[in-house]
């Protein structure tokens, strides 16, 4: 009986340990299943973060939110990941999508294009920031 | 920041020529800390710079929620435990090149420099110095700076129980490409 407990013992802190292990060595993961908790149109967001900053980055920041725009600018990175960005009622500054490397091989958006993206929203600098982005087809 | 970019706005609205004006809105800034027990490295790839080449002043605001660590775990304690982005979301530097009057941006060249100005971290600013250089080039101009940051000196607190897992002084990289300013 009590070499069954000890190895039972044994077998559930090595399934604890190979379980802590999993924990701190796992990457970061794709927000590719994950719905988006909200939708905004760029102008929409752009608007948000520009008019009530604080309120927005305390919503929305860490949450992954679906956005709807027109490409003005693809921009290459220099770990081969693609920014895109998306228009707002501002001459400069708009809803800046980061892709990760490879993600937008057969899909790369063009200026003027209406696209649909999904992505977690990280704040706002002078864009609003949106990074781990995933294209929607439509 | 919020600043700068009215006054490059208001400069182009009255026709103020924006030339010498170099900006990025994807520039890359890097930190590692290296220890016996781990080296960790974490990037952001969304970092805002803007350089005047008239007077000198350089500006960069990055957003800690955008760097990007391998492991979910350490993006997760850097943001909630360390830096408390939810709190601190932006870090920026604001300075100027102290020795622009060595930089013809008419000719393509790597001129070091020297920058002197002021961090903001976790709510925390401190005066830095740092060498540098200014790389120019017919797309624009490349920055390029490696200087030490100490958390401890922005505040940031490292629990006990992970102390050994994290340098006491974290090296931190920028490498941007900058274009000029146009609208």
């Amino acid at each position: 009986m009590k070499k069954k407990i000890f190895i039972l013992a044994v077998v559930v802190a090595l399934g604890m340990g190979a379980l802590a292990y999993y924990q701190f060595q796992k990457p970061v993961s794709s927000i590719a299943d994950v719905d988006p908790e909200i939708t905004y149109t760029s102008d929409e967001l752009f608007a948000y973060f520009r008019d009530h900053e604080k309120v927005a980055s305390q919503d929305l920041n860490g949450k992954v939110v679906q956005v709807s725009g027109s490409v003005v600018d693809v921009l290459s990175n220099s770990d081969s990941s693609t920014t895109v960005v998306l228009s707002s009622e501002h001459p400069i500054f708009g809803v800046k999508c980061r892709f990760e490397p490879g993600s937008l091989e057969d899909t790369k958006p063009k200026s003027g294009q209406d696209i649909r993206i999904k992505g977690i929203c990280t704040g706002m600098t002078a864009d609003v920031e949106m990074n781990q982005c995933i294209y929607l087809k439509k | 920041m919020k600043s700068f970019i009215a006054l490059l706005l208001i400069g182009i609205s009255l026709q103020v020529s924006a030339q010498g004006k170099y900006f990025t809105r994807n520039g890359t800034i890097t930190f590692f800390s290296s220890t016996p027990v781990e080296d960790i490295k974490a990037e952001n790839f969304g970092v805002m710079a803007i350089l005047d080449a008239e007077t000198g002043q350089l500006e960069f605001s990055l957003l800690m929620k955008s760097f990007n660590f391998k492991k979910a775990l350490m993006q997760e304690h850097f943001n909630e435990n360390y830096v408390e982005s939810d709190i601190y979301p932006k870090s920026t530097f604001k300075g100027e090149v102290l020795n622009l009057s060595d930089i013809d941006f008419s000719a393509p060249g790597t001129y070091p420099v020297q920058v002197k100005g002021q961090l903001t971290i976790h709510g925390e600013t401190r005066d830095v110095t740092t060498d540098g250089e200014i790389v120019v080039s017919e797309k624009g101009v490349a920055l390029k700076a490696e200087f030490p940051v100490k958390p401890a000196d922005y505040k940031i607190e490292i629990p006990k129980v992970v102390e050994n897992k994290i340098a006491q002084e974290i090296l931190v990289t920028v490498s941007t490409e900058l274009e000029p300013f146009k609208r």
